[in-house]
């Protein structure tokens, strides 16, 4: 039984980290209509980035973190630059095939910049864990599960309580009404790229401090778990988003124990595969639709 | 206020609007009337920025405003509303109006007063937290009109605003268009009802098949033989309007 709970509590942290990497995908999703396969390529290159720094200069921890986050947003950008906005809007397979090819250029930019297979990534917290009654933590992983409730909160208010969360939610609507009302739609997607990579940033520096380590296979696994984590929990629906990230966590964290390493990513995909057969729209994801299904008849 | 010479809209190579001019006054309301098809939501959405117009000009209040994109048009003072309303279902009523204000107001999102509100849309002002998903079709209609108005519009282009809503309630959305001239907001109007239509409009143009066929004031037009046997079907025009 406190192995069960040690599991589900371990989980929840990891997958607190799949929560931020899914709520990346479902808000471009959201206001794009289209899914950015090269999302985890550029949290895996702007930690690139902040590694190379380190490895080069030997900068101080807490410059390889605001590096990384800073790179991020700017390889976000300039995804945004090159695949979303220069492609017109209604021509989704072409941006989606794009996004594809920019994973490719960004991974080639890692290799380039860094060329050894692995580097050590410089961890901002001490691996050292403490006790609480029968359970362990360790501090990476707690900091990694209140990273993502601060990330988690404040975009919940900048959603709901400002103007620029208005205009992203009235775009990601109908995003001609928002013409119509004034909305910059440009500019708003552009922002939403920057603040999903930021958020991103924040959960592959989690990540990487936790695995202590930086491959440029980090973007095929971000991208995996992140797009999983959101079809968990249903396109397009952010509190789908964290339940998928911290169902994935959950479920890969007991697979972990009671079935081993090798049935880990299984475990994931299996889950996945059951959920798309019995639940297509994901957790969350019939009651939005079924939401939108209404304001299309109502309105 | 606002000029149009020889605009001409495309999609694709089939031209929708053919080298239409029209002008409207300060303080008018002009009307634009034509059969289904004809190119007059085109021609708003020319002004308004939604699509660029292949040629001619479109000049606001002195300046050319032609090809800008629609946010920039908002900000100079023209709004609109367009056909079929597009509410965001799933934004509450408030929301929806703060949606249109967004580019004069602050970052962090404040509570409206509802006084302004109670005056021009009493049936509004109790549904502010409601989703605008549940409302009906004449208070989504209402809304439209008062998210084009939360923008401060000077001119408002108004895409069929009565289409789909009960002959009471229509009669209240012209009655509204009334009282908005009277605030001084010009305002263009595209309407499927051409006899109402013309009780309201100080002038109108006549647009068939993407070409201004005819222009001239209201009582000009509703004695045209033509126009009245196109569009208002072969009984001549009533001898007195109570709209008027």
């Amino acid at each position: 039984m406190i192995d069960f709970v040690q599991n589900t509590v371990d989980g929840m942290m990891f997958g607190s980290s799949y929560a931020l990497l899914a709520i990346g995908f479902t808000i471009i999703f959201g206001v794009m209509r289209r899914i950015n396969l090269s999302f985890g390529a550029t949290i895996m290159l702007g930690a690139y980035i902040g590694t190379w720094l380190h490895v080069h200069h030997q900068v101080s921890v807490w410059i390889v973190a605001l590096t990384t986050l800073a790179s991020t947003v700017l390889v976000g950008i300039y995804v945004e630059r090159l695949c979303f906005h220069a492609i017109r809007r209604s021509a989704v397979l072409a941006s989606m095939v794009s996004s594809f090819v920019i994973w490719m250029q960004l991974e080639e930019a890692a290799i380039h910049l860094l060329p050894e297979r692995t580097y050590a990534f410089p961890a901002l917290f001490a691996a050292v864990s403490f006790e609480l009654g029968p359970f362990l933590f360790r501090a990476e992983q707690t900091s990694m599960l209140v990273l993502a409730m601060i990330m988690v909160g404040a975009l919940h208010v900048l959603l709901y309580r400002t103007r620029f969360g208005l205009a992203l939610r009235a775009v990601s609507e109908n995003p001609l009404a928002a013409a119509y009302m004034g909305i910059n739609a440009a500019w708003v997607t552009l922002c939403a790229f920057a603040l999903v990579s930021l958020m991103g940033g924040v959960a592959g520096y989690a990540i990487l401090s936790t695995d202590a380590q930086i491959t440029p296979f980090f973007g095929l696994w971000a991208t995996f778990k992140g797009l999983i984590a959101m079809m968990l929990g249903g396109m397009g629906s952010l509190p789908g988003a964290i339940l998928g990230g911290l169902l994935l966590g959950v479920v890969e964290a007991h697979a972990l124990w009671y079935l081993g390493n090798e049935y880990k990513d299984l475990s994931a995909y299996l889950l996945l595969f059951g959920m798309l057969v019995l639940r297509p729209g994901g957790l969350m994801g019939q009651r939005i639709l079924s939401r939108e299904a209404l304001a299309f008849r109502r309105v | 206020m606002l000029e149009l010479r020889r605009l001409s809209v495309s999609y694709g190579g089939i031209l929708a609007v053919d080298e239409a001019s029209l002008e409207v006054r300060p303080g008018e309301i002009v009307s634009i009337i034509g059969a289904n098809g004809a190119g007059k939501t085109s021609i708003l959405n020319a002004i308004s920025g939604i699509v660029s117009p292949e040629k001619g000009e479109i000049i606001f209040e002195g300046e050319s405003i032609g090809g800008l994109p629609a946010h920039t048009v908002v900000a100079r003072g023209i709004v609109q509303v367009p056909e079929g309303r597009m509410i965001f279902g799933t934004l509450s009523v408030e929301e929806n109006l703060q949606v249109a204000a967004h580019q004069r107001g602050r970052f962090i999102l404040r509570r409206r007063s509802r006084s302004s509100l109670r005056r021009l849309f009493p049936a509004l002002a109790d549904k502010l937290d409601n989703p605008a998903a549940g409302l009906s079709g004449g208070e989504a209609q209402m809304l439209a009109l008062a998210r084009g108005l939360e923008s401060r519009p000077r001119m408002l282009l108004l895409d069929e605003p009565s289409l789909g809503l009960s002959p009471k309630l229509a009669e209240e959305v012209f009655g509204l268009i009334r009282r908005l001239r009277e605030q001084g907001i010009t305002i263009l109007l595209v309407e499927q009802n051409v006899r109402r239509t013309l009780a309201l409009a100080d002038r109108a143009y006549v647009l068939e098949s993407g070409r201004i066929t005819l222009h001239g004031s209201a009582a000009e037009l509703m004695a045209d033989e033509r126009l009245v046997s196109n569009y208002l079907g072969i009984s001549a025009p009533e001898p007195s309007n109570p709209d008027r």
